[in-house]
């Protein structure tokens, strides 16, 4: 007979910390946009498609989708039938399927808290720039003024290489670029050194409280109104996203951009750390093991086919992380050919005037047949005049990942677009949104186990809660627009969240399979979908997915730990500025970075000792008061 | 890039309009090294006094006049270059506040004011809930509340709450529904 290890506690029929019915979804629509919206998020606008140029395009997405199939749906359908059958927020339900892994819950809580305070910094910058783009000229197309006001009168965004060094420009500025300058000095003013803090950036922290104040107005009342903001939130970024691929299909140089990506490289299959990310990619773009999913499903009326839904929700995911990268490198495309062209008419310009030859007498065709010629005739003059090699590949190479990507390089992208401003605001406007909709399933992570748990008494409202989870957030997040807060942001994201929701997924394909047991979960899945899962679920959970999130395991912390631990610091006074200088992390950062690799982990072992604890004081108690007469306890615990 | 019509030079040109004190005419220009390309070196000379104007003045003068010298020309900075002489950049136009900052501004009034709204409406529905139960409160509701216990096992009713499976019921179908 089942017991005490059951669902549910006696006397406590609802989940709602207030006593009330369990809040519900509109309708099935919302629910599932809100799951696409905490999936789809920035990473899949900045790292997959970094992820398909670096190892070899087409080819990624072999290792790619052997993850999504094998580790990423299995997983995905896992949280989402547990958080529907137990209708609890994450500690709730690892509560419900064994008080011994009440830790999961808790970590994964700290894990999201983790994220968002890192995730809505991001977001900052984000709405940084939006409310930049509404000026024509945008304020990162030109380095601005030195005091004594002389210079060339091309502020360009090459640095001058002709004759001597032009005052005017602030140097900072002209010696990199003035996006760059805009991105490092303006927005971040970042310090050359992690452990040089400066002081709090006032513009950026006006702009944290700003998106603090947005997603609590969004998640005030929890579900209530996410589902309502969801439909702007999680539709909007597609349509931009459509919007931006019909333009930058229509560019030139978007074709040699597509080519670039998609050019397959079967040599690179033989390299495990492409395994490595695949998995790793398809594991974080799901947002996986936060808790999320967990919280949006215990919201779902109990019957309800949450296996269709994991699976379309997970092809959604994947379908728009390809959407993406095809949008952002026709871009790219086009970019390279612009930047190509500049540095052919740079070169042109200088042989015509060394040459003396007619003006616009070398077009870019020509370009390498005259210098060829050229070159035969007078070497020794070509050789002095230092011409820069101008290669299309190099050019298409350039691209980056992360901010790189959307703070410098699109950005400099939308700038040679007609109507700049307008594709400013509309790519900064889809960047906040999508980062929003992920914004809104981290805080449902961290909001709904809150409530269930009942932290407050009850007849406190939830907008109470909510408002101060968003408030302790915010002030928390003050530390990342200090001015080395970039470099800290870094930390956050490569060393709090990866290692800790891979152990945790691990405990939870473990937990639901092993300790709660496969066949009740199958019979639990039968009754709310109406269909038992077929062997392919039941062989990934068994055995393939902990395979897989275990040697993933091993294989990050073998990576983690066999390069040591470096960071690239903006320094002006570096002899190879405006490369970024590599410098090691001071000994104390190491210390905090292995403090969040392993803190939020710590609590599955914690809870564990501690409920072992308790139940032996509870046992010793009920020996206690064997000295009276027995009550009939019906439950066979 | 454009491409430059340079004038390569050491020394001035007098242009009349400069208002030198003496008179210079065209004639005192002197070209030197003139080349297909539309790029030449000059002096000017001084007359009256029989030499070649220093060429810091004649700097100075040119990069007050630039304008008027382009405009002449139908050329601007880009197209008609001095050799060491860079040109002056026009002062940026700071508005007198940076726009994003009432942007800004405007969004967050925005958010304020939608947040104090939905604050507003859910104290008015806490209250409203609150007088309604309280009016409601008889035997009968008490009776629907509470659970009953049979065997130790908390028997839920049957019903949409909260899809809980009533444990006493469940077990005993499955025991019954392979024979």
């Amino acid at each position: 007979m089942a017991c005490a290890t059951g669902p549910d506690p006696p006397g406590d029929s609802s989940g709602d910390g207030g006593g009330e019915e369990r809040p519900a979804w509109d309708n099935r629509l919302q629910y599932l946009l809100s799951c696409v919206g905490f999936a789809v998020g920035l990473g899949n606008f900045w790292r997959f498609p970094y992820l398909c140029q670096t190892y070899g395009g087409g080819t990624f997405l072999i290792p790619y989708l052997i993850a999504l199939v094998f580790e990423g749906i299995p997983l995905f359908h896992i949280e989402l039938a547990i958080g529907q059958r137990l209708r609890r927020g994450s500690i709730g339900v690892w509560m419900a399927i064994s008080p011994y892994l009440g830790g999961v819950g808790l970590g994964c809580l700290t894990v999201s808290f983790l994220v968002s305070l890192y995730y809505n910094t991001i977001l900052t910058w984000v709405l940084w720039y939006l409310l930049n783009s509404f000026q024509h000229p945008l304020p990162w197309s030109a380095c601005p003024l030195d005091l004594n006001r002389t210079g060339q009168a091309i502020c360009s965004l090459w640095p001058a290489r002709d004759g001597p060094p032009v005052p005017g420009l602030v140097e900072e500025c002209r010696d990199s670029s003035a996006v760059s300058y805009f991105w490092y000095r303006q927005t971040l003013n970042i310090t050359a050194d992690i452990s040089d803090s400066g002081s709090v950036q006032w513009q950026l922290l006006v702009c944290l409280a700003a998106s603090w104040a947005v997603l609590y107005l969004c998640v005030i009342r929890g579900i209530e109104t996410t589902g309502k903001a969801i439909y702007f939130t999680a539709l909007f970024p597609y349509l931009v996203l459509t919007i931006f691929l019909i333009r930058g299909l229509t560019l030139p140089g978007a074709t040699q951009g597509l080519v670039y990506l998609f050019t397959p490289d079967m040599q690179v299959l033989w390299n495990p750390r492409v395994w490595l990310d695949a998995a790793t990619q398809i594991f974080f773009s799901l947002s996986l093991a936060f808790g999320g999913h967990i919280a949006f499903a215990s919201y779902n009326p109990p019957r309800n086919n949450c296996e269709r839904d994991a699976v379309a929700i997970a092809l959604v995911n994947s379908m728009t992380s390809l959407y993406a990268s095809i949008a952002v490198f026709s871009v790219l495309g086009f970019k390279a050919v612009n930047d190509h062209g500049r540095c052919l008419d740079g070169n042109i310009l200088r042989l015509i005037n060394a040459f003396d030859l007619p003006d616009q007498s070398i077009s870019r065709d020509d370009y390498t047949a005259v210098l060829a010629r050229l070159n035969v005739s007078r070497p020794e003059w070509v050789a002095g005049l230092h011409l820069d090699a101008c290669r299309l590949e190099d050019f298409l190479e350039k691209s980056a990942a992360g901010t790189g990507l959307a703070f410098i390089v699109f950005a400099e992208a939308v700038l040679h677009m007609p109507g700049a401003p307008g594709w400013a605001v509309l790519f900064f406007g889809m960047l906040f949104t999508l980062g929003l909709s992920s914004m809104f399933g981290n805080m449902e992570s961290v909001i709904t186990p809150l409530l269930d748990l009942g932290v407050m008494p009850r007849g406190v409202p939830k907008e109470l809660l909510t408002g101060l989870a968003c408030l302790v957030c915010f002030l928390s997040a003050t530390c990342f627009t200090l001015q080395s807060g970039s470099y800290w942001l870094e930390i956050f994201d490569h060393y709090a969240a990866p290692l800790n929701l891979i152990f945790f997924a691990f405990f939870e394909v473990v937990g639901v399979v092993y300790v709660y047991g496969m066949k009740r979960f199958c019979d639990d899945i039968a009754w709310m979908t109406g269909r038992r899962p077929g062997l392919y679920w039941q062989v990934t959970w068994k055995v393939v997915s902990p395979l897989l999130l275990l040697t993933i395991f091993v294989a990050y912390i073998s990576l983690l730990a066999s390069t040591p631990p470096s960071y690239k610091a903006w320094n002006p006074q570096y002899e190879q500025f405006p490369s970024r200088q590599e410098k090691p992390y001071p000994g104390w950062v190491q210390a905090i970075c292995v403090l969040l690799s392993f803190l939020p982990a710590l609590s599955v072992p914690a809870v564990t000792l501690v409920q072992l604890l308790a139940r032996r004081r509870r046992k010793q108690q009920d020996v206690q008061q064997d000295m009276g007469p027995k009550l009939q306890d019906g439950g066979v615990c | 890039m454009q491409r430059h019509k340079r004038f390569l030079y050491q020394r001035y040109p007098n242009v009349e309009e400069v208002g030198m004190p003496s008179a210079h005419r065209i004639s005192h220009v002197l070209l030197c090294n003139v080349t297909q390309r539309v790029s030449f070196w000059f002096v000017v000379t001084d007359p009256s006094k029989n030499h070649t104007l220093p060429a810091v003045e004649i700097q100075s003068a040119i990069r007050m006049n630039r304008n008027r010298i382009n405009n002449a020309f139908f050329l601007n900075d880009q197209t008609l270059e001095f050799l060491r002489i860079p040109s002056t950049l026009a002062p940026p136009t700071d508005p007198p506040v940076p726009i994003w900052i009432i942007i800004f501004g405007v969004i967050f009034c925005i958010v304020i004011v939608a947040t104090m709204l939905l604050i507003l409406s859910g104290i008015q529905q806490h209250r409203r809930k609150n007088e309604g139960p309280s009016e409601m409160e008889d035997t009968e509701d008490k009776c629907e509340n509470t659970i009953t216990i049979e065997n130790g096992i908390p028997c839920d009713p049957l019903d949409m709450k909260g899809g809980h499976i009533n444990d006493a019921f469940m077990t005993e179908d499955e025991r019954l529904t392979p024979l």
